[in-house]
Protein backbone atom coordinates (compact mmCIF):
# COMPACT_ATOMS: atom_id res chain seq x y z
CA UNK A 1 0.00 0.00 0.00
CA UNK A 2 1.17 3.76 -1.08
CA UNK A 3 1.90 5.46 2.67
CA UNK A 4 2.27 9.24 2.79
CA UNK A 5 3.32 11.36 5.74
CA UNK A 6 1.24 14.55 6.22
CA UNK A 7 2.55 17.42 8.49
CA UNK A 8 -0.29 19.69 10.26
CA UNK A 9 1.22 22.78 10.75
CA UNK A 10 -0.02 26.44 12.23
CA UNK A 11 0.03 28.53 15.14
CA UNK A 12 -1.62 27.42 18.40
CA UNK A 13 -4.48 26.61 19.33
CA UNK A 14 -5.92 27.00 15.76
CA UNK A 15 -7.02 23.52 15.56
CA UNK A 16 -4.50 21.11 14.63
CA UNK A 17 -5.16 17.68 16.70
CA UNK A 18 -9.23 18.25 16.68
CA UNK A 19 -8.92 18.38 13.03
CA UNK A 20 -6.84 14.63 13.18
CA UNK A 21 -9.56 13.77 15.87
CA UNK A 22 -12.04 14.48 13.47
CA UNK A 23 -11.11 13.13 10.38
CA UNK A 24 -9.33 9.89 12.45
CA UNK A 25 -11.92 9.21 15.31
CA UNK A 26 -14.96 11.43 14.04
CA UNK A 27 -14.40 12.81 17.48
CA UNK A 28 -14.15 16.67 18.94
CA UNK A 29 -14.01 17.86 22.07
CA UNK A 30 -14.14 21.92 23.18
CA UNK A 31 -11.67 21.64 25.62
CA UNK A 32 -8.12 23.17 24.36
CA UNK A 33 -5.61 20.80 25.23
CA UNK A 34 -1.91 22.10 23.96
CA UNK A 35 -0.15 19.71 22.30
CA UNK A 36 3.73 19.45 22.86
CA UNK A 37 6.07 17.37 20.44
CA UNK A 38 4.21 15.24 18.02
CA UNK A 39 1.51 12.77 18.03
CA UNK A 40 0.71 10.68 15.21
CA UNK A 41 -2.23 9.06 13.84
CA UNK A 42 -2.94 6.85 10.62
CA UNK A 43 -5.53 6.59 8.68
CA UNK A 44 -6.42 4.92 5.17
CA UNK A 45 -8.27 6.37 2.53
CA UNK A 46 -9.14 5.79 -1.19
CA UNK A 47 -8.57 8.51 -3.68
CA UNK A 48 -9.47 7.28 -7.49
CA UNK A 49 -8.97 3.58 -6.79
CA UNK A 50 -5.40 3.37 -4.72
CA UNK A 51 -5.64 2.87 -1.17
CA UNK A 52 -3.40 5.20 0.59
CA UNK A 53 -2.08 4.78 4.16
CA UNK A 54 -1.99 8.63 5.42
CA UNK A 55 0.82 9.15 8.70
CA UNK A 56 -0.48 12.38 10.08
CA UNK A 57 2.22 13.69 12.14
CA UNK A 58 0.38 16.20 14.20
CA UNK A 59 2.85 18.91 15.49
CA UNK A 60 2.92 21.12 18.61
CA UNK A 61 1.66 24.90 17.26
CA UNK A 62 4.23 27.63 16.61
CA UNK A 63 4.14 30.25 18.96
CA UNK A 64 6.17 33.56 19.75
CA UNK A 65 8.43 31.11 21.85
CA UNK A 66 8.19 28.08 20.32
CA UNK A 67 9.42 27.70 16.35
CA UNK A 68 8.19 24.08 14.48
CA UNK A 69 11.56 22.28 14.17
CA UNK A 70 12.17 21.62 10.42
CA UNK A 71 13.49 18.03 11.54
CA UNK A 72 9.68 17.08 12.01
CA UNK A 73 9.30 17.36 8.40
CA UNK A 74 11.32 15.01 7.16
CA UNK A 75 9.89 12.72 4.66
CA UNK A 76 6.57 14.83 4.42
CA UNK A 77 4.77 14.18 0.85
CA UNK A 78 1.90 17.16 1.82
CA UNK A 79 0.75 19.14 4.60
CA UNK A 80 -1.42 21.28 5.84
CA UNK A 81 -0.87 24.82 6.75
CA UNK A 82 -4.02 25.38 9.69
CA UNK A 83 -5.55 28.91 10.14
CA UNK A 84 -8.20 30.10 12.59
CA UNK A 85 -10.10 32.31 11.09
CA UNK A 86 -11.47 34.15 14.41
CA UNK A 87 -6.83 35.40 14.66
CA UNK A 88 -5.90 36.98 12.20
CA UNK A 89 -2.31 36.64 13.02
CA UNK A 90 -2.72 32.82 12.52
CA UNK A 91 -2.27 33.50 8.82
CA UNK A 92 0.99 34.93 8.93
CA UNK A 93 2.54 32.61 11.08
CA UNK A 94 0.91 30.37 7.97
CA UNK A 95 2.99 31.49 5.67
CA UNK A 96 6.43 31.69 7.86
CA UNK A 97 6.05 28.10 8.52
CA UNK A 98 5.25 27.20 4.42
CA UNK A 99 8.39 29.60 3.75
CA UNK A 100 10.69 27.53 6.66
CA UNK A 101 8.69 24.18 4.91
CA UNK A 102 9.90 24.58 1.57
CA UNK A 103 13.49 25.94 2.66
CA UNK A 104 13.77 22.35 4.60
CA UNK A 105 11.83 19.82 2.22
CA UNK A 106 11.46 21.76 -0.96
CA UNK A 107 8.44 22.30 -2.68
CA UNK A 108 5.71 19.63 -1.50
CA UNK A 109 1.84 19.80 -1.98
CA UNK A 110 -0.08 21.77 1.07
CA UNK A 111 -3.33 23.53 1.36
CA UNK A 112 -4.26 26.59 3.12
CA UNK A 113 -7.37 25.39 5.92
CA UNK A 114 -9.46 28.03 7.63
CA UNK A 115 -10.58 26.35 10.41
CA UNK A 116 -13.37 27.02 12.97
CA UNK A 117 -16.02 27.96 9.96
CA UNK A 118 -18.99 27.05 12.57
CA UNK A 119 -18.18 30.26 14.18
CA UNK A 120 -17.55 32.67 10.96
CA UNK A 121 -19.68 35.49 12.32
CA UNK A 122 -16.32 36.13 14.34
CA UNK A 123 -13.85 35.95 12.27
CA UNK A 124 -11.08 38.80 11.45
CA UNK A 125 -10.37 37.27 8.08
CA UNK A 126 -12.92 37.94 5.67
CA UNK A 127 -14.18 36.29 2.36
CA UNK A 128 -12.03 38.47 -0.30
CA UNK A 129 -9.03 37.43 1.73
CA UNK A 130 -9.77 33.97 0.84
CA UNK A 131 -10.99 34.61 -2.74
CA UNK A 132 -7.65 36.81 -3.05
CA UNK A 133 -5.40 33.60 -1.93
CA UNK A 134 -7.65 31.29 -4.40
CA UNK A 135 -7.06 33.27 -7.45
CA UNK A 136 -3.41 33.46 -6.42
CA UNK A 137 -3.56 29.91 -6.79
CA UNK A 138 -3.44 28.36 -3.46
CA UNK A 139 -5.59 25.55 -2.56
CA UNK A 140 -7.90 27.01 0.20
CA UNK A 141 -10.39 25.03 2.36
CA UNK A 142 -12.97 25.75 5.23
CA UNK A 143 -13.36 23.73 7.14
CA UNK A 144 -15.15 22.92 11.28
CA UNK A 145 -13.51 20.49 13.08
CA UNK A 146 -16.44 20.83 15.48
CA UNK A 147 -19.08 20.01 13.03
CA UNK A 148 -16.60 18.29 10.30
CA UNK A 149 -17.53 20.11 7.55
CA UNK A 150 -14.54 20.10 5.04
CA UNK A 151 -12.56 18.16 6.67
CA UNK A 152 -12.59 14.82 4.96
CA UNK A 153 -12.73 17.17 1.92
CA UNK A 154 -9.60 18.63 2.67
CA UNK A 155 -7.41 15.76 3.21
CA UNK A 156 -8.93 13.90 0.39
CA UNK A 157 -7.28 16.74 -1.58
CA UNK A 158 -4.20 16.91 -0.48
CA UNK A 159 -4.19 13.38 -0.49
CA UNK A 160 -5.23 13.56 -4.26
CA UNK A 161 -2.39 16.22 -4.87
CA UNK A 162 0.02 13.92 -3.45
CA UNK A 163 -0.53 10.88 -5.48
CA UNK A 164 -0.27 13.65 -8.58
CA UNK A 165 2.18 15.12 -7.28
CA UNK B 1 36.04 11.03 26.49
CA UNK B 2 35.43 12.16 29.79
CA UNK B 3 37.14 12.12 32.86
CA UNK B 4 34.79 11.87 35.09
CA UNK B 5 35.43 8.90 37.35
CA UNK B 6 33.61 5.46 36.32
CA UNK B 7 31.40 5.97 39.74
CA UNK B 8 30.29 9.38 39.01
CA UNK B 9 28.75 8.37 35.32
CA UNK B 10 26.64 5.73 36.99
CA UNK B 11 25.32 8.28 39.28
CA UNK B 12 24.43 10.27 36.22
CA UNK B 13 23.21 7.49 34.49
CA UNK B 14 21.13 6.34 37.60
CA UNK B 15 20.06 9.48 37.87
CA UNK B 16 19.06 10.92 34.67
CA UNK B 17 18.88 7.95 32.38
CA UNK B 18 18.24 4.27 34.26
CA UNK B 19 14.14 5.43 34.38
CA UNK B 20 13.73 6.95 30.96
CA UNK B 21 13.86 2.96 29.22
CA UNK B 22 17.00 3.63 27.16
CA UNK B 23 17.09 1.39 23.68
CA UNK B 24 18.83 1.72 20.68
CA UNK B 25 19.33 0.73 17.16
CA UNK B 26 22.65 0.86 15.04
CA UNK B 27 21.83 1.53 11.36
CA UNK B 28 23.50 1.91 8.31
CA UNK B 29 23.90 5.10 6.11
CA UNK B 30 20.27 3.84 4.40
CA UNK B 31 18.74 3.34 7.69
CA UNK B 32 19.41 -1.18 7.42
CA UNK B 33 19.56 -2.16 11.17
CA UNK B 34 22.81 -3.85 12.25
CA UNK B 35 22.47 -3.64 16.17
CA UNK B 36 20.32 -3.32 18.77
CA UNK B 37 19.26 -3.34 22.31
CA UNK B 38 18.03 -1.84 25.54
CA UNK B 39 14.12 -1.71 26.64
CA UNK B 40 12.75 -1.47 22.41
CA UNK B 41 9.45 -3.03 23.47
CA UNK B 42 8.89 0.41 25.02
CA UNK B 43 8.40 2.07 21.94
CA UNK B 44 6.63 -1.10 20.12
CA UNK B 45 10.08 -2.37 18.50
CA UNK B 46 10.14 -6.21 18.72
CA UNK B 47 12.07 -8.62 16.45
CA UNK B 48 14.00 -6.54 14.96
CA UNK B 49 16.47 -8.25 12.52
CA UNK B 50 19.85 -7.27 10.79
CA UNK B 51 19.65 -6.04 7.45
CA UNK B 52 15.63 -5.19 8.26
CA UNK B 53 15.39 -1.64 7.07
CA UNK B 54 14.44 0.55 10.29
CA UNK B 55 11.03 1.94 8.94
CA UNK B 56 9.48 -1.55 8.78
CA UNK B 57 10.33 -1.59 12.48
CA UNK B 58 10.03 2.33 13.20
CA UNK B 59 7.11 3.54 11.23
CA UNK B 60 7.90 7.34 12.35
CA UNK B 61 10.85 7.19 10.67
CA UNK B 62 10.37 6.70 7.15
CA UNK B 63 12.03 9.00 4.91
CA UNK B 64 14.52 10.15 7.63
CA UNK B 65 17.27 7.75 5.99
CA UNK B 66 20.00 8.95 4.67
CA UNK B 67 20.43 11.62 6.88
CA UNK B 68 21.89 14.60 6.04
CA UNK B 69 22.34 15.88 9.76
CA UNK B 70 25.24 15.02 11.86
CA UNK B 71 23.13 14.87 14.62
CA UNK B 72 19.15 15.02 14.96
CA UNK B 73 16.89 15.05 18.13
CA UNK B 74 13.10 14.60 17.51
CA UNK B 75 11.45 15.27 21.08
CA UNK B 76 8.24 13.73 22.29
CA UNK B 77 7.34 11.94 19.73
CA UNK B 78 4.45 9.60 20.23
CA UNK B 79 5.70 6.23 19.49
CA UNK B 80 3.24 3.00 17.96
CA UNK B 81 2.75 1.97 21.94
CA UNK B 82 1.55 5.46 22.75
CA UNK B 83 4.63 6.03 24.97
CA UNK B 84 6.21 9.78 24.28
CA UNK B 85 9.88 9.66 23.33
CA UNK B 86 12.80 11.44 22.51
CA UNK B 87 14.41 10.24 19.92
CA UNK B 88 18.26 10.98 19.21
CA UNK B 89 20.24 10.36 16.04
CA UNK B 90 23.98 10.60 15.86
CA UNK B 91 26.69 9.06 13.87
CA UNK B 92 29.96 7.04 15.26
CA UNK B 93 32.60 5.42 13.42
CA UNK B 94 30.25 2.07 13.72
CA UNK B 95 27.20 3.53 12.08
CA UNK B 96 24.26 5.48 13.14
CA UNK B 97 22.98 5.29 16.37
CA UNK B 98 19.08 5.53 17.01
CA UNK B 99 18.61 6.37 20.91
CA UNK B 100 15.37 5.85 22.20
CA UNK B 101 14.29 7.84 25.26
CA UNK B 102 11.28 8.03 27.31
CA UNK B 103 10.06 11.50 27.40
CA UNK B 104 6.25 10.50 29.22
CA UNK B 105 7.66 12.72 32.60
CA UNK B 106 8.89 15.79 30.49
CA UNK B 107 5.73 15.78 28.19
CA UNK B 108 3.50 15.93 31.15
CA UNK B 109 5.99 18.71 33.02
CA UNK B 110 6.12 20.73 29.66
CA UNK B 111 2.46 20.19 28.93
CA UNK B 112 1.36 22.02 32.33
CA UNK B 113 3.54 24.85 31.28
CA UNK B 114 2.76 25.50 27.93
CA UNK B 115 -0.86 24.64 28.17
CA UNK B 116 -1.18 27.90 30.58
CA UNK B 117 1.00 29.77 28.56
CA UNK B 118 -1.11 29.44 25.81
CA UNK B 119 -4.23 30.16 27.68
CA UNK B 120 -2.33 32.88 29.21
CA UNK B 121 -1.55 34.21 25.11
CA UNK B 122 -5.23 33.88 24.30
CA UNK B 123 -6.52 35.75 27.01
CA UNK B 124 -4.07 38.69 26.59
CA UNK B 125 -5.31 38.61 22.89
CA UNK B 126 -9.04 39.03 23.74
CA UNK B 127 -8.22 41.34 26.01
CA UNK B 128 -6.49 43.52 23.08
CA UNK B 129 -9.00 42.99 21.01
CA UNK B 130 -11.42 44.68 23.56
CA UNK B 131 -9.64 47.19 24.16
CA UNK B 132 -9.11 48.05 20.88
CA UNK B 133 -12.79 47.37 20.06
CA UNK B 134 -14.12 50.42 22.71
CA UNK B 135 -10.51 51.87 22.57
CA UNK B 136 -9.55 52.67 19.68
CA UNK B 137 -10.41 53.97 16.18
CA UNK B 138 -13.87 53.01 16.68
CA UNK B 139 -14.01 55.59 19.47
CA UNK B 140 -12.50 58.16 17.45
CA UNK B 141 -14.82 57.43 14.53
CA UNK B 142 -18.24 57.45 16.50
CA UNK B 143 -16.88 60.59 18.20
CA UNK B 144 -16.26 62.89 14.43
CA UNK B 145 -19.51 61.13 12.99
CA UNK B 146 -21.22 62.75 16.46
CA UNK B 147 -19.99 66.00 16.52
CA UNK B 148 -17.12 66.14 18.46
CA UNK B 149 -13.96 67.35 16.79
CA UNK B 150 -10.41 67.31 17.79
CA UNK B 151 -11.23 70.66 19.00
CA UNK B 152 -12.25 70.21 22.72
CA UNK B 153 -15.92 71.20 23.42
CA UNK B 154 -18.22 71.29 25.84
CA UNK B 155 -20.90 69.14 26.11
CA UNK B 156 -23.73 67.85 28.63
CA UNK B 157 -22.53 64.21 30.26
CA UNK B 158 -23.03 61.81 32.80
CA UNK B 159 -19.93 59.79 33.59
CA UNK B 160 -19.74 56.56 35.62
CA UNK B 161 -16.89 55.04 36.92
CA UNK B 162 -17.21 50.85 38.15
CA UNK B 163 -14.73 49.54 40.21
CA UNK B 164 -13.87 45.88 41.13
CA UNK B 165 -13.18 45.64 44.68
CA UNK B 166 -9.87 43.50 45.92
CA UNK B 167 -8.79 42.92 42.65
CA UNK B 168 -5.25 44.19 43.24
CA UNK B 169 -4.87 41.84 46.61
CA UNK B 170 -6.89 38.95 44.28
CA UNK B 171 -4.53 39.61 41.73
CA UNK B 172 -1.29 39.71 43.81
CA UNK B 173 -2.52 35.75 45.37
CA UNK B 174 -3.34 33.99 41.91
CA UNK B 175 -1.61 33.17 38.73
CA UNK B 176 -2.13 35.54 35.52
CA UNK B 177 -4.08 33.15 33.25
CA UNK B 178 -6.45 33.30 36.67
CA UNK B 179 -6.23 36.81 36.79
CA UNK B 180 -7.41 37.85 33.53
CA UNK B 181 -9.64 35.08 33.45
CA UNK B 182 -11.86 36.64 35.72
CA UNK B 183 -10.92 40.43 34.95
CA UNK B 184 -12.69 39.84 31.49
CA UNK B 185 -15.51 38.19 33.23
CA UNK B 186 -16.15 41.34 35.24
CA UNK B 187 -15.24 43.81 32.34
CA UNK B 188 -17.60 41.86 30.00
CA UNK B 189 -20.28 42.00 32.36
CA UNK B 190 -19.68 46.20 33.37
CA UNK B 191 -19.13 46.90 29.64
CA UNK B 192 -22.01 45.02 28.06
CA UNK B 193 -24.79 47.30 29.89
CA UNK B 194 -22.67 50.65 29.23
CA UNK B 195 -22.92 49.83 25.30
CA UNK B 196 -26.57 48.51 25.66
CA UNK B 197 -27.42 52.22 27.33
CA UNK B 198 -26.00 54.22 24.67
CA UNK B 199 -22.96 54.99 26.65
CA UNK B 200 -19.09 55.20 25.16
CA UNK B 201 -16.44 53.00 27.67
CA UNK B 202 -13.94 55.49 27.73
CA UNK B 203 -10.94 53.62 29.28
CA UNK B 204 -10.37 50.55 31.12
CA UNK B 205 -7.66 51.95 33.92
CA UNK B 206 -6.25 48.38 35.22
CA UNK B 207 -10.02 46.94 37.06
CA UNK B 208 -11.66 49.97 36.90
CA UNK B 209 -14.27 51.49 34.18
CA UNK B 210 -15.18 54.73 33.18
CA UNK B 211 -18.01 55.21 30.95
CA UNK B 212 -19.56 58.56 29.68
CA UNK B 213 -23.35 59.14 28.52
CA UNK B 214 -24.58 61.53 26.46
CA UNK B 215 -22.05 61.76 23.70
CA UNK B 216 -24.27 60.01 20.87
CA UNK B 217 -27.31 61.62 20.49
CA UNK B 218 -30.19 59.97 22.42
CA UNK B 219 -34.26 60.15 23.10
CA UNK B 220 -32.72 59.46 27.05
CA UNK B 221 -31.32 61.40 29.14
CA UNK B 222 -27.33 61.00 29.98
CA UNK B 223 -28.11 60.61 33.66
CA UNK B 224 -31.35 57.87 32.86
CA UNK B 225 -28.90 56.25 30.97
CA UNK B 226 -26.17 55.82 33.19
CA UNK B 227 -28.34 54.86 36.17
CA UNK B 228 -30.24 52.41 33.90
CA UNK B 229 -26.74 50.84 32.90
CA UNK B 230 -25.45 50.64 36.35
CA UNK B 231 -28.76 48.52 37.66
CA UNK B 232 -27.68 46.69 35.21
CA UNK B 233 -24.26 45.67 35.94
CA UNK B 234 -24.98 45.34 39.36
CA UNK B 235 -27.46 42.85 38.23
CA UNK B 236 -25.13 41.56 35.49
CA UNK B 237 -22.02 40.92 38.51
CA UNK B 238 -24.41 39.37 40.64
CA UNK B 239 -25.31 36.57 37.80
CA UNK B 240 -22.27 36.19 37.39
CA UNK B 241 -21.41 35.39 41.42
CA UNK B 242 -24.21 33.27 41.34
CA UNK B 243 -22.70 31.04 38.32
CA UNK B 244 -19.26 31.54 39.65
CA UNK B 245 -20.12 30.19 43.40
CA UNK B 246 -22.00 27.45 41.73
CA UNK B 247 -18.64 26.37 40.70
CA UNK B 248 -16.61 27.25 43.21
CA UNK B 249 -14.68 30.25 41.78
CA UNK B 250 -13.87 33.28 43.34
CA UNK B 251 -15.99 36.40 43.30
CA UNK B 252 -15.67 39.67 43.92
CA UNK B 253 -17.75 43.00 44.34
CA UNK B 254 -17.99 46.52 42.17
CA UNK B 255 -18.80 49.88 43.57
CA UNK B 256 -20.37 52.61 41.22
CA UNK B 257 -20.29 56.19 41.01
CA UNK B 258 -21.71 58.59 38.62
CA UNK B 259 -21.91 62.81 38.07
CA UNK B 260 -23.52 64.72 35.56
CA UNK B 261 -22.83 68.13 34.23
CA UNK B 262 -20.72 70.08 31.55
CA UNK B 263 -17.49 68.42 30.75
CA UNK B 264 -14.82 69.52 28.02
CA UNK B 265 -14.51 67.12 25.55
CA UNK B 266 -12.10 65.97 23.01
CA UNK B 267 -9.59 63.58 20.69
CA UNK B 268 -6.42 63.37 21.32
CA UNK B 269 -3.98 61.05 20.23
CA UNK B 270 -2.07 60.40 17.30
CA UNK B 271 -3.90 59.53 14.23
CA UNK B 272 -3.90 56.35 13.83
CA UNK B 273 -4.79 56.10 17.90
CA UNK B 274 -7.05 58.87 18.71
CA UNK B 275 -8.81 58.62 22.07
CA UNK B 276 -11.27 60.52 23.67
CA UNK B 277 -10.43 62.91 26.54
CA UNK B 278 -13.11 63.90 29.04
CA UNK B 279 -12.10 67.23 31.48
CA UNK B 280 -14.50 68.82 33.97
CA UNK B 281 -15.55 68.45 37.54
CA UNK B 282 -17.89 65.61 36.62
CA UNK B 283 -15.17 63.70 36.25
CA UNK B 284 -13.32 63.88 38.98
CA UNK B 285 -16.51 63.95 41.27
CA UNK B 286 -17.97 60.62 39.89
CA UNK B 287 -14.30 59.46 40.61
CA UNK B 288 -14.90 59.90 43.83
CA UNK B 289 -18.12 58.66 44.53
CA UNK B 290 -17.47 55.20 42.98
CA UNK B 291 -14.27 55.43 45.84
CA UNK B 292 -16.46 56.54 48.62
CA UNK B 293 -18.94 53.68 47.18
CA UNK B 294 -19.50 50.64 49.25
CA UNK B 295 -19.89 46.87 47.92
CA UNK B 296 -22.60 46.71 45.88
CA UNK B 297 -23.56 50.28 45.95
CA UNK B 298 -23.88 52.81 43.25
CA UNK B 299 -23.45 57.01 44.19
CA UNK B 300 -24.84 59.69 42.38
CA UNK B 301 -24.63 62.99 42.45
CA UNK B 302 -27.43 65.89 43.04
CA UNK B 303 -27.71 66.22 39.07
CA UNK B 304 -27.72 63.10 37.96
CA UNK B 305 -30.71 62.48 40.68
CA UNK B 306 -32.73 64.97 39.60
CA UNK B 307 -33.14 63.65 36.46
CA UNK B 308 -33.72 60.29 36.81
CA UNK B 309 -37.86 60.48 37.23
CA UNK B 310 -39.19 57.48 38.36
CA UNK B 311 -35.83 55.75 39.37
CA UNK B 312 -35.65 58.30 42.53
CA UNK B 313 -37.20 56.34 45.06
CA UNK B 314 -34.63 53.68 44.40
CA UNK B 315 -32.25 55.75 46.17
CA UNK B 316 -31.46 57.10 49.66
CA UNK B 317 -30.24 60.60 50.81
CA UNK B 318 -26.86 60.19 51.62
CA UNK B 319 -23.93 63.09 52.98
CA UNK B 320 -20.33 62.26 51.99
CA UNK B 321 -17.31 64.26 52.90
CA UNK B 322 -15.04 63.68 49.90
CA UNK B 323 -11.17 64.65 49.69
CA UNK B 324 -11.00 68.08 47.74
CA UNK B 325 -14.53 69.13 47.62
CA UNK B 326 -15.71 71.70 50.42
CA UNK B 327 -18.24 70.66 52.90
CA UNK B 328 -20.08 67.58 52.96
CA UNK B 329 -21.78 66.68 49.54
CA UNK B 330 -25.23 65.93 49.19
CA UNK B 331 -25.09 62.38 47.55
CA UNK B 332 -27.33 59.73 46.99
CA UNK B 333 -27.03 56.05 47.50
CA UNK B 334 -28.79 53.07 46.12
CA UNK B 335 -27.25 49.57 48.12
CA UNK B 336 -28.47 45.85 46.64
CA UNK B 337 -28.06 43.29 48.87
CA UNK B 338 -25.28 40.54 48.19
Amino acid sequence: MIKKKICMLGAFSVGKTSLVQQFVKSIFSDKYLTTVGVKIDKKTVTAGDRDVELLLWDIYGEDEFQKVKTSYLRGAAGYFLIIDGTRGDTLETAFKLRDRTEGAIGEVPFILVFNKADIEDEWEIDGKTLEDLSGDGFTVVRTSAKTGMGVEEAFLSLTQKMLEG
Amino acid sequence: MSDLAQPVLEFIYDLSIKDRSPAFLLVKEDGEIQDWGGKLETYGITAPGKGDPIEDHVQILDGFFPLDEERLHLACIETETGVSADIHIFFTGKGCWVLFLDATLEEARQSVLQQRLNELCLLRDKHSKLLEQYLGKDIAEKLVQTGVRDAEESKYVSVLFADIRGFTAYSEKKDSAEVFKLLNAYLAAIIQPVLDEGGTVDKIIGEAVMAIFGISSSEVTPPLQSVKAAFRIIGNVQSLHKEREAQRQDTLEIGIGIASGQVLLGIMGSRNRRTLSAIGHSVNLASLLESQARSNEILIDQHTFQKIGKHQHRFTKARLKLRGIEGPLQAFSCEFEE
